[in-house]
């Protein structure tokens, strides 16, 4: 469960700090060529990103502390991630390094949510 | 103990309605009202059925349709699931979450994509169950999974697996059927047992939907299976019929064997002398069938010892049919021609259909061995499933050192058997006659045996598979060559072709008559060369046709 919430911790930094910065070079025309887009959705973009940053590390946080709220809403995201790696490999028959990575680790944080004995004990405190 | 109308009775909540009884019989459907059918877990069944029949039905099983239906169904299992898993926390486990990002994803991929998707979702299930597989080694090693259970299960997993990896267009159409035929079942179970629940909530005159969509389909079926157990008296019947138990065993296993013995003998005969009325007479006889049904029951209700004893006398049935075919074979004062005898020939190059037809002729003893009722259709059975003649055929082959002859009647032997053991084992638990608490108590037993003989079947399908595609090949070819020689014969009218054969050494054989030796051959063997597929064997006889005119006086 520790590597579980420490991953999202780490994931959710680096969508903050990604969108922090996005905010903060919103103004830059090479930040706006890069994601051919104008100012204001730049900065949109960087907003989303940071709060998403942030609901991972509150998610992490809450995880932490054994709610269930934070283990179905993991829950859901690896689903999501699973779907979609499966989707990439049967549809677009790219059996590509990301699509195959993405599943492992969303099966292996599906395992440690649901599949675990000490998982179980752990969200029943 | 308090009924169900007490609880009712002292429940504020509860209304009560007026009994149907009084309904017209237009507004029930097999007695249960109409309007039953519209609750959300029924309604889930008859879109179940509706896109099995469809994926059963369709006529282009190769097209995108096929594919955009099985997503379908998948993405209505994902849908279900997803909330089912909603409602309660207690399902929420590891490979129920699991199942509905990959049902999802498949969905997803079949429906938007399902030409390019249909063969790469049978590649990646046969995928998934090879690292389940995997994984199940590994829990075995760290002492997590008993041993024989492990091993088996692996086993089953691999194979089944690997055939998925290896075969998917060909396992696609079988595959898809047998998932679809399974969901239709599960539909049309979920559908009526809904309604019929619901309608006897109505009857009683209570109020309230049972539209739980959280109940899990397998729970349902589980839960219809529960309450089939056969009468008592009915499995004490079927017990007797098929254990040789009590003061009297041995004297019926010695009724067994020359029961045995005397259906060898009349199947070899009848195979010899290429008489199909006598082999059936042989078939009718059938003891073979009580061991192997005896060792199916006896997986279902966890009776080791006597799955044990059953399947012994099975294995001295066997033996005793090959070696009669084979003492037959070796003093019957007649020449038996593996590669012409109509008998033979029919019995050693056994197809996935006849699979089919062991399957439902598996199912059809169980059923019958079970509902005295319907007994009468026993014999039916028996020919359906034919055990013996297969192997007195391997005993008259191998007799004669026609071991693939012999092999491919073994193989057909093997799939009758294998059919029998795991349709008629399930059978006799949807029946009822194997009660599902007692089949429940002994799972980890019973579930070893039933997959180490699924492996096997996994095997036998298989080798079916091969043997259908050389023969579809070896039809091909054969029709090529007869295309060319078809050809031949018209540009040299002084010859007639007579056969194109096909003997059990794969050799392809045509007969040719006509005035000597045919003119213009190295030409002929060049046509042949290119139309047969590479390796194939084809041999060209001539017989010399003479000719006397005589006039009369």
């Amino acid at each position: 469960m520790t590597a579980v919430v420490v991953l999202g911790l780490l994931q959710g930094l680096f969508f903050l700090g990604v969108g922090i910065l996005v905010v903060v070079v919103a103004a830059e025309p090479e930040a706006q060529e890069a994601l051919e887009a104008d100012a204001g959705v730049v900065l949109v973009v960087g907003v989303t990103l940071a709060l998403l940053g942030l609901i991972g590390c509150a998610l992490a946080f809450l995880l932490a502390r054994g709610s269930e709220f934070a283990r179905s809403a993991y829950g859901i995201l690896n689903v999501l991630h699973v779907g979609g790696s499966i989707f990439t490999l049967v549809a677009v028959r790219e059996v590509a390094f990301g699509s195959v990575w993405s599943l492992l680790l969303a099966v292996t944080v599906l395992w440690c949510l649901y599949g675990s004995d000490t998982a179980a004990a752990y969200f029943d405190r | 103990m308090s009924s169900a109308s007490d609880s009712r009775s002292s429940d504020p909540t509860s209304v009560e309605l007026p009994i149907d009884d009084d309904l017209p019989s237009g507004d029930r459907l097999l007695g249960v009202p109409l309007r039953e059918f519209m609750q959300v877990r029924a309604l889930r069944g008859l879109v179940l059925v509706a896109i099995s029949a469809a994926i059963l039905l369709w006529p282009d099983r190769g097209g995108g349709v096929l594919g955009i239906l099985v997503g379908l169904a998948s993405g209505l299992f994902a849908a279900t699931t997803t909330i089912d898993l909603l409602r309660s926390r207690e399902r929420r486990r590891f490979p129920l979450v699991l199942s509905v990002g990959i049902t999802g994803g498949f969905a997803f991929a079949l429906v938007l994509h399902p030409e390019e998707s249909l063969t790469s979702v049978t590649q990646a299930t046969g995928g998934m169950m090879v690292a389940v597989a995997a994984v199940t080694v590994v829990l075995v090693t760290l002492r997590r999974h008993s041993v024989a259970w492990g091993i088996a299960k692996s086993v089953g997993l691999s194979v089944g697996g690997a055939l998925l990896i290896l075969f998917p267009d060909t396992l696609l159409v079988a595959a898809t059927s047998i998932a679809a035929g399974t969901s239709a079942a599960v539909g049309l179970i979920e559908v009526f047992t809904t309604a019929r629940d619901g309608g006897a909530r109505t009857d009683r005159g209570s109020a309230g939907g049972g539209s739980d969509l959280g109940t899990s389909a397998q729970r349902t079926v589980r839960s219809w299976i529960e309450r089939r157990p056969a009468e008592a008296e009915e499995r004490q019947g079927l017990r007797a019929k098929l254990y040789l138990e009590g003061p009297d065993a041995a004297v019926r296993f010695a009724r067994f064997v020359t029961l045995m013995v005397l259906a060898s003998v009349i199947a070899s005969v009848g195979v010899v002398v290429e008489s199909t009325a006598v082999v059936i007479g042989a078939m009718l006889i059938a003891p073979l069938m009580v061991p192997l049904m005896g060792t199916a029951y006896g997986v279902t209700m966890g009776w080791m010892r006597r799955t044990r004893r059953s399947a012994g006398i099975a294995l001295v049935g066997i033996s005793t049919a090959i070696a009669t075919g084979a003492v037959v074979g070796s003093v019957v004062p007649r020449s038996v021609d593996i590669d012409a005898n109509v008998e033979i020939l029919a019995r050693i190059a056994p197809t996935t259909l006849d699979l089919a037809i062991a399957v439902a002729a598996g199912a059809a003893g169980a059923y019958a061995l079970s509902r005295s009722d319907v007994s009468d259709s026993l014999p039916g059975v028996a020919v359906a499933i034919s055990l013996v003649p297969p192997l007195t055929v391997v005993g008259l082959c191998w007799q004669q050192a026609g071991w693939a002859a012999g092999n491919g009647a073994l193989l057909l032997f093997l799939t009758n058997a294998v059919a029998i053991l795991l349709a008629g084992g399930l059978t006799f638990v949807l029946v009822g006659a194997a009660p599902l608490a007692r089949t429940s108590r002994s799972r980890e037993r019973w579930s070893t045996v039933v997959v180490s003989v699924a492996s096997l079947g996994a095997v036998v399908v298989l080798l079916l598979l091969l043997n259908g595609a050389s023969q579809a090949r070896r039809e091909v070819a054969v029709n090529e060559v007869q295309d060319v020689m078809e050809d031949w014969t018209e540009a040299n009218p002084q010859y007639r072709l007579l056969e194109t054969r096909t003997p059990a050494d794969g050799t392809i054989v045509v007969d040719l008559v006509g005035p000597g030796r045919p003119p213009g051959l190295p030409a002929l063997v060049n046509d042949l060369r290119n139309a047969a597929e590479s390796g194939t064997e084809i041999r060209v006889t001539w017989v010399e046709q003479d000719q006397v005119t005589v006039t009369g006086d």
